[in-house]
């Protein structure tokens, strides 16, 4: 599968317009009958940012983009479009275009005619609506089909029409309604290449709803974390993993440890760090925020640790090893209980005398000397202070 | 067709010849002879018949025929759409039961059913009994022995041959497609021509001649609800067979009147042919 883009003149597509949109989200709640989807949800994106909406299923996600597309009318709040009340606007005014979980291509029209449905409505000339259908599909890479019924298309193929179709009338935002949920893994991830630069050649606000965090760590310049339909956290990417603001956000997105403890109060000259006693007369150095500054001493407490960020002592080659020496604070006894070759990287499983769930080491193979502890091994598990976190949500057991 | 399925597609082809072919071909021999002066054929081939059929007295039961089927066709295609698609968009649970009670005449029998739009209609009716209460008229409005009476009663037992088959089409939709096309810019009137309609139209299309096709032969309603006055096809056919006992008449117009049914599939065909697309982009 090849994706041509260079050749194509995107200065219809360009507006500088795109650049000073702002979409808000104004305090929205939303209930279906007695159960409330959506709870007091407030959000600022725009200026042609890929925005991600990411959450569990039933988190209120679909509801929320539904919102924004006009299908579905907030119980409460609003939703401003560069400080425009749009929230009663029907779905046919405004200036945005969704694509579908299913696509939701006509099937009594070819290709051509799909994309160019928007333009026909707006009884867009006919050379005029050609030129713009060619264009949206050249963007795709499926100019070659303009003339396919829609049911003799591929699940990947149906999905770019979907996507020409959204963007032919140039909306100021695409809303993508976990768009490429359907495709199998290896198109999946082609896709979420050719949608992220799309977006960027465009320069259009995309907002993208999806489940997968992974997809939504790739794909995003900022996204909202979603739980029980409220958002939990908005940042970047990187902000949203390495500085989850609780629990949730923590072990919803990637993999990670947790150990169990109580607060022992702060590390005698370290302002950020506090002591956790694990039992058996073992501690760990961790992190504080702001939010988790005011535990009292004493509490039970859950520690966050990403498995790439735990080392085994003996482990690692000498480079490795000497490049993390100084960041280990803490170093705790565990017995290995398996060993997970996974290519890029191995996984250890260990479990610690003092904890009920296991805890696991992610390190890069090429980091890994060819001596490996084996299964019943007694090793050592290392990680710094700052990647041990605290969170709320986790404060009480 | 493999030689298989040849054989087994047999019992049916024998059927369709016993009780299809041979009949037609017994009308249309029959439809060449001549009625001796006691209803007995006569074996002398003439077209007699033909021209007779189309004499403007008959020629003109003809066209008040086609007319009455072609509207009997369109209202019931007027009211068979918005029913279906009420039917088709009401909650799962429901649509058993409106589909059931869509059905429920057909547990009657046919000539009751007729008989109780003929009560309905008449004079004792409740249709009267309400317009003379409420001042409207003072004396009951005959509205039987009419071509409105025929119509009605047509309407009545012929809406649910329309209406399954675009019901059964738009039970299968995908619904978020009306979404898509509003969500495109497209108003409630554009969501239906582009795209409800379009989508309908083979159910609307198998909805056509399953009403218009038994309607344009039928004889018991018009000859329950529109009295001696209102002389149709179906009535003028089976009026020569049974009554006048001219058969060659009646069967030359018989004959006609498939001629007219597959005129009107041909006409079908050229509508719906492009695949039931009803505008052409």
């Amino acid at each position: 599968m090849y994706f041509v883009l260079g050749v194509i003149d995107l200065g219809t597509f360009s507006h500088l317009g795109w650049i000073k949109l702002m979409l808000s989200i104004v305090d929205v709640d939303k209930s279906y009958g007695s159960q409330r989807v959506l709870t007091s949800v407030s959000l600022q994106l725009g200026g042609g940012e890929f925005f991600s909406i990411l959450g569990p299923s039933g988190c209120g996600k679909s509801t929320l983009l539904r919102i924004l597309a006009g299908f579905e009318r907030p119980d409460q709040g609003r939703v401003l479009l560069n400080g425009a009340d749009i929230t009663a606007v029907a779905p046919h005014s405004r200036p945005m275009n969704m694509v579908f979980q299913r696509y939701a291509l006509f099937p009594h029209l070819n290709v051509a005619e799909n994309v160019g449905f928007s333009l026909r409505i707006k009884k867009v000339e006919p050379a005029e609506r050609r030129r713009l259908v060619d264009e949206a599909l050249n963007l795709v890479a499926m100019a070659s089909f303009a003339d396919r019924p829609i049911d003799k298309l591929s699940g990947g193929q149906q999905q770019r029409v979907a996507l020409a179709r959204a963007i032919v009338s140039r909306p100021k935002v695409l809303l993508l309604d976990e768009p490429l949920s359907a495709l199998d893994l290896q198109l999946r991830l082609h896709m979420q290449v050719e949608l992220r630069s799309l977006q960027r050649r465009l320069g259009m606000t995309f907002v993208f709803v999806t489940h997968d965090q992974s997809e939504a760590l790739a794909m995003s310049d900022r996204l909202a974390v979603i739980n029980q339909g409220r958002i939990v956290q908005v940042g970047t990417p990187s902000e949203v993993y390495e500085q989850p603001d609780n629990a949730f956000v923590a072990t919803f997105l990637g993999s990670m440890n947790c150990l169990v403890g109580q607060y022992m109060g702060r590390v005698e000259g370290r302002r950020q760090h506090g002591w956790v006693d694990l039992g058996e007369g073992q501690h760990c150095a961790v992190r504080l925020s702001e939010t988790t500054a005011v535990i009292p001493v004493g509490a039970k407490v859950q520690v966050f640790i990403r498995p790439e960020k735990v080392r085994l002592s003996g482990v690692g080659l000498p480079a490795a090893q000497s490049a993390s020496v100084g960041h280990q604070d803490n170093e705790l006894p565990a017995l290995m209980t398996d060993v997970a070759y996974r290519g890029a990287t191995v996984e250890f499983c260990t479990k610690l005398a003092t904890q009920a769930d296991p805890m696991s080491a992610i390190m890069l193979n090429s980091d890994v000397a060819s001596t490996r502890p084996q299964v019943g091994a007694k090793v050592k598990l290392g990680f710094a202070a700052d990647d041990a976190w605290i969170l709320s949500g986790g404060a009480s057991v | 067709m493999s030689k298989r399925s040849g054989i087994l597609a047999l019992p049916l082809m024998l059927w369709l010849v016993w009780f299809l072919v041979m009949p037609i071909g017994f009308v249309l021999i029959y439809s060449l002879l001549q009625r001796g002066s006691y209803g007995e054929i006569i074996w002398t081939l003439t077209l007699d018949n033909y021209r007779r059929a189309l004499d403007p007295l008959y020629f003109q039961i003809f066209v008040k025929s086609l007319l009455l089927t072609c509207l009997t066709t369109i209202l019931c295609l007027a009211l068979g759409l918005p029913l279906a698609y009420t039917i088709a968009t009401a909650a799962k649970r429901w649509r058993p039961l409106l589909i059931s009670l869509l059905m429920l005449p057909f547990l009657t029998n046919f000539i009751v059913r007729v008989y109780a739009i003929r009560l309905i209609l008449g004079g004792e009716g409740p249709i009267n009994a309400v317009l003379v209460a409420s001042g409207l008229v003072s004396n009951p409005v005959i509205m039987t022995d009419s071509l409105f009476a025929v119509a009605v009663g047509m309407l009545a037992n012929y809406l649910p041959f329309m209406t399954l088959p675009i019901y059964v089409v738009q039970e299968k939709m995908d619904f978020s497609l009306l979404e898509a096309a509003a969500d495109l810019g497209a108003r409630r009137l554009a969501v239906l021509t582009r795209v409800i309609l379009p989508i309908s139209m083979p159910g609307i299309m198998s909805g056509t001649v399953l009403v218009f096709v038994p309607v344009l032969g039928e004889y018991m309603i018009p000859d329950l609800l529109g009295g001696a006055k209102t002389m149709l096809l179906g009535n003028l056919i089976t009026e020569q067979f049974l009554k006048v006992r001219d058969w060659p008449f009646g069967a030359a117009l018989a004959m006609l009147l498939i001629l007219v049914m597959l005129a009107s599939f041909a006409l079908q065909r050229l509508i719906g042919g492009n695949g039931g697309r009803l505008v052409h982009p």
